[in-house]
């Protein structure tokens, strides 16, 4: 085949999947190029041979044989990997060739579900010769006839004339950059699926659609497909954060209600507190866990957003009367979930706050009341002690009266015992002062001795001045009254004392 | 020659391009034919990266 002979792309089908998805990748493109009977080096071969064909740079492999139907493209986006399916036609009623093109769709997509390759998005683009202002008629009645005829009763087209209802209500068209699809005015509509949609439908008016169709617009529609599948992922999550946020707000007022009615009526138990406290404090970590996910679900939408702006930019026409319906719609509905992603964020750190100053309150009753019982502690330790001074008054008078006691008895039996052992009247020569000086010193050293010998045994403690004085004056006293007596009896010189 | 090995074969053939372009750029006296080069240079480095690019996924459906 000539390169002049060249086929004109009538439509294509796009399947996405997950990088990741490596295995299903492998079988997808597989079982398209078996259903189409290709081969991977024959494929190259046609394209480097036939050069009738010129695909986007991002079509990284192509299965293209001239004589073949169709032809297969793969492309890797930045998050997902796309099959491309597309249809080339010669020139022929353009409608015919819509028709068939579905049929095979409706027929390799069964056959896909049945090897279990786990599909991330679909879309289907049927493309007709420029110059319709919206789709052109005649792409609506082969949808109408495809869907209210052959499959009626096809569930993944939603039942006869769905697609048609639709689409006649809400057709989004946009204008493309004349420079990614040829000159004119070439144009992108959406067509509205059935709800919930099996897969999506666009149009496009375009005099050279071949690198937009295999490059621009799976690179748009795949970016599309992230933000449904992360909005959507979003919606599902926060009925439930709502509902968490809503319950743990109704709990902290229930529990900060308590406190206030338990500090008004009477004294709450601590224990039944701390138990507060620990509720609270797990109320607060789920907050935290839901708002650090819809901060990072706003992050995602936010950057997500931002490379769907760009993409826009760059893929739609920024002419004068240029319309972009469709990148407005979709701005729109993903821009509304982001501000619905923000506003939940503030209300979930608006709780997490209360539940942080709940926190706060309770904790501060705790201590309150802990400082509360202290000083009852204290009360009653100040008490004991001041009865402890009391008994320790009490104990030194009696022990004072011990030691007098102590003195005078010693103090009597002694001298009575020295008068004793050396005969009547004999002490009575002594000078008084010198008589009751041993005795006294005697009697004292006992008393004040008893006192200080006492205390060593008890804290075991041998080398107390007090002990060893009242002992060395006991000692000397008694040694003094040895002398004495025996000065008195004449045994060391028999001193007179008048 | 097989497609991977002559694919890999092209993307060194790029990066020596490449490598060729930068150094007459360094060696360029005046600024247009440096920016000349360097847009050579631009121009490879594209190529290599849409090399890559069909290389990564024609070893992906191989599954090498």
């Amino acid at each position: 085949m000539a390169a002049s002979e060249k086929k004109r792309i009538t439509a294509a089908h796009y399947f996405y999947l997950l990088k990741e998805e490596e295995d299903g990748l492998r079988r997808l493109w597989r079982l398209l190029g078996a259903a189409e009977r290709l081969d991977a080096a024959g494929a190259v071969a046609g394209l480097l041979a036939d050069g009738s064909v010129s695909p986007s740079e991002s079509c990284s492999l192509l299965h293209y044989l001239p004589g073949a139907p169709m032809d297969l493209c793969l492309a890797m986006l930045p998050n997902l990997a796309v099959v491309e399916m597309v249809q080339r036609a010669d020139e022929g009623p353009v409608p015919q060739a819509w028709n068939a093109f579905l049929e095979v769709v409706i027929s390799q997509r069964e056959h896909i579900a049945g090897e279990g390759v786990s599909v991330f998005g679909e879309t289907t683009l049927l493309v007709e010769p420029p110059g319709g202002e919206a789709p052109g008629k005649e792409l609506l009645e082969v949808t109408a006839a495809r869907v209210g005829g052959q499959a009626a009763a096809d569930p993944l087209l939603g039942g006869p004339g769905a697609l048609v209802a639709t689409s006649a209500g809400r057709v989004l068209s946009s204008d493309i950059d004349p420079e990614l699809a040829g000159g004119g005015r070439p144009r992108l509509h959406r067509l509205s699926a059935p709800d919930p949609a099996p897969w999506e439908f666009y149009a496009l008016s375009a005099a050279e659609p071949e690198s937009f169709v295999t490059g621009d617009f799976p690179e748009l529609d795949s970016l599309l497909k992230e933000l449904d599948r992360a909005a959507g992922y979003f919606r599902q999550q926060k009925d439930s954060v709502v509902d968490e946020r809503t319950g743990v707000d109704g709990r902290v007022g229930a529990l900060l209600h308590k406190q206030t009615v338990y500090m008004r009526d009477g004294k709450p138990d601590t224990s039944e507190l701390e138990e507060s406290i620990t509720d609270l404090s797990r109320m607060f970590g789920l907050l935290a866990t839901d708002s650090l996910m819809v901060r990072r679900a706003e992050r995602h939408l936010g950057h997500d957003l931002n490379r769907l702006r760009k993409s826009l930019s760059r893929i739609m026409s920024g002419g004068a009367g240029a319309a972009d319906e469709i990148g407005d719609y979709y701005l729109s509905l993903y821009g509304g979930d982001l501000e619905s992603i923000r506003n939940v964020a503030l209300d979930l750190e608006n709780s997490r706050q209360n539940a942080e100053a709940a926190i706060g309150v309770v904790r501060t009753q705790v201590e309150l009341l802990r400082a509360e019982e202290e000083a009852g502690i204290q009360d009653q330790t100040r008490r004991l002690l001041g009865q402890s001074l009391k008994l320790q008054e009490e104990g030194l008078a009696l022990q004072m009266a011990a030691v007098l006691i102590e003195f005078v008895v010693v103090f009597y039996y002694v001298i009575k015992s020295w008068e004793g052992v050396l005969g009547p009247g004999t002490v009575e020569e002594l000078p008084p002062l010198l008589r009751m000086a041993p005795v006294f010193g005697i009697a004292a050293g006992t008393a004040i001795g008893t006192h200080f010998l006492a205390r060593a045994l008890k804290s075991r403690n041998w080398k107390s001045p007090g002990l060893w004085i009242s002992a060395m004056l006991m000692v000397s006293s008694i040694v003094g009254l040895v002398i004495l007596s025996l000065m008195l009896v004449g045994t060391l010189g028999g001193g007179h004392w008048t | 020659m097989d497609l991977i090995e002559l694919i890999e074969e092209a993307i060194e053939d790029e990066k020596r391009a490449a490598e060729k372009y930068r150094r007459g750029a360094e060696m360029a006296e005046d600024p247009e034919t440096r920016s000349f080069f360097e847009q050579l240079v631009t121009w490879e480095q594209g190529h290599e990266r849409v090399l890559r690019d069909r290389l990564a996924a024609l070893k992906l459906i191989r599954g090498q």
